[in-house]
């Protein structure tokens, strides 16, 4: 059976649970007949993917429920192969161009531009258009983002692109001015009680409103996590019981006694220690960023508020700095070392300067 | 030919200045020595006032004079000493001589009251770890001198007890002295010698009676911390630490090197142990090979001094006792270089006896002659002119001796044309460097090559026998570059009547061209074999130098089709390469008699060395030639290239000259990565000149690997800037971590083909971290994780992909977030219930598989990704049992896929048909589990399983999966 996440799903806009308003007005974009491109944004589990697949239901109708798996290969400039999956229906397309890597460039070349020059072969049943839909798009590359500028005004007639992203920081402001932006947010606590309740309800299931509460806490918001957690309890542990214990995930547990570990002490040992942890979390996967963000707020727990500040302020600086280098670990082994440091002389002498952190030579 | 006549001349010319930076460092001298403050005992010498302390030095300055005349004043040597210590103590030398005698008084007596807080601390540091560098000596006296001392106080003495007190903070008792005593070294003393014997100057043994009380008072105190050895024994650790951390001299350069005679310390053995006062350990070693003494790093029986500086070590006072060594500190060393008179080297010596003898035998024969050259043997005239006809039925060159024979006649000129390597290439067996003995490689060879006819004749069966490789119908010489290979060979074979046939790495050596030339040769006779020996007496010999050159795509299957050369061979073959383990001589040396040659010692370099610089009219001081044989790591070759630049323009060369040559040459060689991060945390004495430019040098040693040593290594280093204090150690590492950020920020910006930052990126990710967290490596350096690690997350994140994409028409979000978030649920919902109902779980379990078209891979997949080292993977929970009946019953089912399993099945395909090709299709059709395609075994469905297969491989076509065959 599949997870309650995917089972349970709205397949259409007047399915959608919340954000009601913005279901409404994108049923009236699309029957107005035409829609621009489309840039839609918002935190991780808020719906983003979701309202795109419904939408694409009201513009072709049933149709695009029918999926299949598409294999591209393209040649790099290099003569490097490059091989992509592609998830399409007769009426669109859905491609993850960053799972090209640094070749991201090719794939919007190559495969956009083939999709957007073809017509609709026929035209009178359908929409005149096709719609690419970008997912993760602010992984793309500048340079793929500069390739796909053009392409998008000029198949503008036969192509629509949606794109889906986390934010928008990253895409450049040319891609943004030929958009729509939709900004999906992520639901409040009561929206999320709510879905919680109805699936629970679906699945005949008696939900505690104590564990719900403690289910959205821990989820930040995150309408997937939430759902995802609520059946985690539910095979752990059935019949729900409102003190039952909502699990971390395993990463997020694995960060967490990370982060105690460096609490426990800070000396250079505890730091290769530390690192072969960090190895660990970033060879499963774990985004360094979001690391940053656990292990930051792990720790911040442990300060008062001045250090609070600028733990917080570090976790940042090397956060960015992360974007324009190339490997996570140093960075995180910086911060690491630069909390280190800095609790240490937090411990020692409270009132010590950290404004001026380098201390070499006084 | 002596030395000193040469310096005679010298010094002549440049007298006038010399006088005047004579009379300075003399001055110099006194004063600074004063600022010595931790040097007991020359305390009573600095008391004495100037009088006597002048009277001190104008002896040995007379004897200076009388030796070797002042030339050493030149400009070069000047520079070198003058450091900035130096500078500061120099305001007292222009003051006249009473002024300055006033001031050393002042200082004196300062020193003097200084005794009662030096020792105190001393004390305490001693109590604290220190091993005891004086618990030999026989306490005679009371401490009572010092106290009486003490009344002299001055003004300054606050000033100088402070800064006592920092220098003996500061000091590191070098608690491990013995780990360091591998390396050549040079540990040194400033405290009072209590053994000393060397005969003295009125003086001196003045002097000494009156240290006599201090050293006494310093030795009942640091008996009583004897009993605390074994604290000392649990400090050894933080002594090692220390030891490593442990400064420079205090007073460096502070005092004036004496010039001594030439050769003056010649036949004596030194050991120098602990900091030396006023001189680097290294530097002092240098002073004494320039003078022609030895240093050794270990107290033996043959040790004539043990030079003790501050933190002797103890093990080898115990050894200097034990064998009765002489024990002198710096002082007395210099003194001695000062007093010593000059020899005149023993290889002068022999040199000029070899030269004479020599010199008489080639005005015999060649009466013209000016300058004696050592006479090349007559030129061997059979092999010649063999090779001479060989070269003309093969098309590949010969190379003969025709340089040879043809630079004898130029030998005359002094400008000859041909470089020295080749003029003084040996030409008897028994020239050639270092391997005179019987065991030696070329005895062997010759012997081997003597014998090798013998063995190899038809229907003889050759015994075997390592030690002599009769059964081999090859050799193979390996070694280092410049120790004689190719000379080795040649002239054996010369020696015993062959002629020869070398190909080296400027021939084509492919298979083809050794197929077609050589093999022919190595059957060919040549007419003059066959005119004077008759049908079999031909002799002679393939030499492949430079086989390990056999490689790329030009000499593509030479080694092998040499082995198969070797194998068929009539004539014996010596093959030649440096490097005996390369990937391909390992499959040549097999069929090899195995001969390597070693580097040869210094000493064996050396005498051949004397000779030849003597013959062409050089002067070197065996010293200096000593240097520029070890800088050339004793390749023979590049020695005698650097003789002939160096000496290009003048016919000497110092020992300062040599030396200064020899880092530079010595500069070039290489690092290994592993020993890179070693030297950029290196505080000790391996590293204390290395400059900037240096430490740039030293990344470029290996710009890729390096950012990822010194990154894996960086926390394993003591900064040393940070002393005892965790805070500041921690800053450091921070810092250092931030110059990591900024070079990776840099290697970024490279990877655009920004090559020029290289160096900016030496800067942040090696240099800045090296100079932050600079103390010593604690234990090995070790290989970064970084490579294994990223390639493992690259593993981990096709994992994810690939289950990605097997879900992606069910799910809706990415990669990542399937990672954090589903596969944790996912591992629990396909792994709990097979742990708790076992096989009646399976069905569940296989059902949640199908709604998300996941495989029986994916499904250990899952339970690896979501698994961290903290928990068990629940996976080898579960019992095998179940694990099959589980696996059985996924593979029974048939799954609709809605995508190709693309990856597994073309690879094997492409396998398989490569088998088919060969025929081997039969042994190989059972191992094959999954993913078998019907294609490739039609036209072998012979096997009934194929047949089985037929259908349900046609239908994995259509997006179906192969039922699979071998459960796990």
């Amino acid at each position: 059976m599949a997870l309650w996440v995917d089972k349970h799903r709205p397949k259409s806009l007047s399915q959608l649970d919340y954000h009601k308003p913005l279901a409404q007005h994108l049923k009236k974009l699309v029957n107005s007949g035409d829609f621009p491109h489309l840039l839609v944004y918002g935190p991780s589990g808020a719906g983003k993917k979701t309202r795109i697949m419904c939408l694409l239901r009201e513009i072709y109708g049933a149709g695009v429920e029918k999926l299949r798996i598409e294999h591209h290969s393209f040649n790099t400039p290099s003569n490097k192969k490059i091989e992509i999956s592609t998830i399409a229906s007769n009426y669109h397309i859905m491609v993850n161009p960053s799972d090209a890597g640094i070749y991201d460039r090719v794939v919007i070349q190559d495969l956009i531009k083939t999709i957007a020059q073809t017509n609709q072969l026929d035209s009178e049943k359908m929409r005149e258009f096709k719609v690419v839909v970008l997912t993760d798009a602010d992984r793309l590359t500048k340079d793929a983002q500069h390739a796909l500028r053009r392409t998008m005004e000029k198949y503008m007639s036969k192509c629509r692109v949606i794109m889906c992203t986390n934010s928008i920081s990253k895409m450049i402001p040319a891609i943004r001015s030929r958009c729509l932006g939709i900004r999906i947010s992520a639901p409040n606590q009561e929206e999320m009680t709510s879905v919680l309740n109805l699936t629970c309800r679906k699945e005949g299931i008696n939900l505690p409103p104590e564990l719900a509460e403690r289910i959205i806490a821990q989820s930040e918001r995150n309408m997937r996590r939430a759902l995802l957690m609520c059946e985690t309890c539910k095979v752990q542990q059935y019949p729900l019981s409102p003190d039952q214990t909502v699990d971390d995930p395993d990463w997020m547990t694995f960060v967490k006694q990370t982060a105690m570990k460096i609490i426990e002490e800070q000396s250079p040992k505890r730091l290769l220690d530390i690192r072969s942890r960090l190895y660990e979390l970033l060879a499963h996967c774990i985004p360094p960023e979001t690391i940053f963000r656990t292990l930051a707020d792990e720790l911040v727990k442990h300060c008062d508020g001045t250090l609070q500040k600028k733990v917080i302020q570090a976790a940042a600086n090397y956060e960015h700095k992360l974007q324009l280098g190339s490997r996570p670990i140093y960075y995180l082994e910086a911060f690491v070392a630069r909390f280190m440091a800095m609790y240490k002389g937090f411990i020692q002498d409270a009132i010590m300067d950290f404004d001026d952190f380098d201390f070499d030579e006084s | 030919m002596d030395i000193r006549s040469f310096f005679g001349k010298k010094s002549s010319a440049k007298q006038p200045p010399a006088n005047k930076e004579e009379s300075k460092p003399r001055k110099k001298r006194l004063v600074i020595s004063d600022s010595d403050d931790d040097d007991i005992v020359e305390i009573p010498v600095k008391k004495q006032k100037t009088g006597p302390s002048v009277s001190k030095v104008s002896p040995s300055e007379a004897k200076k004079k009388a030796a070797a005349p002042v030339d050493f004043f030149g400009s070069s040597k000047v520079k070198k000493e003058t450091r900035p210590v130096v500078k500061k103590c120099a305001e007292p030398v222009k003051l006249s001589s009473n002024n300055s005698s006033v001031e050393i008084d002042d200082f004196s007596d300062d020193e003097a009251f200084e005794d009662p807080s030096f020792m105190d601390t001393l004390n305490k540091l001693d109590k604290k770890k220190g091993k005891l560098p004086q618990e030999n000596v026989i306490p005679t006296s009371s401490p009572k001198v010092s106290g009486s001392l003490s009344e002299k106080l001055s003004s300054k003495k606050k000033v100088m007890s402070w800064k006592e007190k920092i220098g003996q903070t500061d000091k590191k008792p070098s608690g491990c002295e013995d780990k360091s005593e591998r390396k050549p070294s040079k540990d040194e003393d400033k405290t009072g010698t209590p053994s000393r014997k060397r005969p003295r100057s009125d003086e001196r043994t003045k002097q000494q009676t009156e240290d006599k009380p201090k050293v006494s008072a310093r030795k009942t105190l640091n008996e009583s911390t004897e009993i605390n050895e074994e604290v000392q024994k649990k400090a050894n650790n933080s002594g090692y630490w220390q030891y490593k951390n442990r400064e420079g001299p205090k007073n460096l350069g502070s005092k004036e090197i004496p010039e001594g005679a030439a050769n003056c310390l010649e036949g004596l053995t030194f050991v120098i142990s602990g900091v030396l006062d006023s001189i680097e350990r290294d530097e002092a070693a240098e002073i004494i090979k320039k003078y022609g003494g030895r240093v050794t790093s270990a107290v033996s029986k043959k040790t004539d001094y043990l030079v003790k500086g501050e933190g002797v070590g103890a093990k080898k006072l115990e050894a200097a006792e034990k064998f009765n060594t002489k024990q002198i500190d710096e002082d007395e060393l210099l003194e001695m270089i000062r007093s010593k008179p000059g020899k005149k080297s023993t290889y002068d010596i022999k040199v000029e006896k070899e030269a004479a003898h020599e010199s008489k035998k080639t005005k015999a024969e060649t009466p013209k002659a000016k300058r004696e050259l050592k006479p090349a043997p007559p030129p061997s005239q059979p092999v010649k002119s063999a090779s001479q006809i060989k070269k003309e039925t093969v098309s590949i060159a010969i190379k003969t001796e025709h340089n040879e024979n043809k630079t004898k006649p130029t030998i005359e000129s002094p400008a000859s044309v041909v470089s020295w390597t080749e003029k003084y290439r040996p030409t008897k067996v028994k020239d050639i460097i270092g391997q005179q003995g019987a065991k030696s490689n070329v005895n062997k060879l010759l012997k081997w090559l003597k014998n090798w006819e013998g063995w190899n004749k038809p229907g003889v069966k050759a015994p075997f026998n390592k030690e002599e490789g009769c059964h081999l119908k090859a050799a193979l010489l390996s070694g280092p570059p410049g120790v004689g290979k190719t000379t080795s060979a040649t002239v054996c074979s010369k020696e015993l009547g062959f002629s020869y046939l070398e190909l080296n790495a400027s021939d084509a050596r492919n298979k083809k061209s050794i197929k077609e030339h050589v093999a022919d040769v190595l059957n060919n006779h040549t007419i003059r074999g066959l005119a004077e020996r008759g049908a079999k007496g031909d002799r002679h010999v393939l030499i492949m130098d430079e086989v390990d050159g056999m490689a790329g795509n030009e000499d593509r299957g030479g080694v092998a089709e040499l082995i198969a050369l070797i194998k068929t061979s009539r004539i014996p073959i010596i093959c030649i390469c440096n490097d005996r383990n390369h990937q391909k001589i390992r499959s040549l040396a097999n069929y090899c008699f195995d001969l390597r040659f070693y580097k040869p010692r210094v000493e064996q370099v050396k005498g051949a060395m004397m000779s030849i610089a003597f013959k062409e009219g050089l002067k070197v001081p065996p010293p200096a030639m000593q240097r520029i044989i070890e800088g050339a790591n004793s390749d023979i070759r590049q020695i005698l290239n650097h003789l002939a630049v160096w000496t290009a323009g003048s016919k000497t060369i110092s020992y300062e000259q040599a030396g200064k040559e020899a880092d530079t040459a010595r500069k070039d060689m290489n690092i290994g990565i592993f020993d890179i991060p070693r030297l950029f945390f290196s505080n000790g004495e391996d590293t204390r000149k290395y400059t900037y430019a240096d430490y740039n040098d030293l990344f470029f040693q290996d710009y890729s690997m390096t950012p990822f040593f010194i990154h894996e290594n960086y926390p394993r280093s003591r900064p040393a800037r940070a002393g005892n204090s965790e805070l500041r150690s921690l800053i450091s590492l921070s810092n250092a971590a931030d110059s990591i950020c900024e070079g990776d920020h840099v290697s970024a910006t490279i990877k655009m083909q920004n090559w020029s930052l290289l160096p900016t990126q030496s800067h942040f990710s090696a240099i800045m971290p090296g100079f932050y967290m600079r103390g010593g490596l604690a234990g090995m350096t070790s290989f970064p994780q970084i490579l294994g690690q990223t390639s493992k997350k690259n593993k981990c994140d096709g994992q994810l992909q690939d289950l990605l994409s097997h879900m992606v028409l069910h799910v809706s979000t990415d990669k990542r977030q399937l990672g954090m978030e589903y596969l944790p649920l996912l591992k629990s919902k396909l792994s709990k219930p097979l742990i708790e109902k076992e096989s009646d779980g399976v069905p569940e379990v296989i059902e949640t598989m199908n709604k998300y078209d996941l495989q029986r891979d994916d499904w250990d997949n899952i339970m690896e990704l979501s698994t961290f080292s903290t928990r068990p993977n629940p996976a080898s929970n579960l019992n095998t049992k179940t694990k099959s009946a589980f696996t059985r019953l996924f593979n029974k089912q048939n799954h609709m896929n809605p995508y190709a399993l693309e990856s597994a099945a073309t690879k094997k395909k492409r396998v398989k048909a490569v088998h088919l090709e060969e025929g081997e299709e039969r042994e190989e059709s059972g191992g094959e589990g999954e993913a078998e395609d019907a294609m490739i075994k039609k036209p072998a469905a012979k096997t009934k399983k194929a047949a089985e297969k037929k259908p349900a491989a046609k239908k994995s076509a259509s997006g179906k999966h192969p039922a699979k065959k071998s459960g796990r």
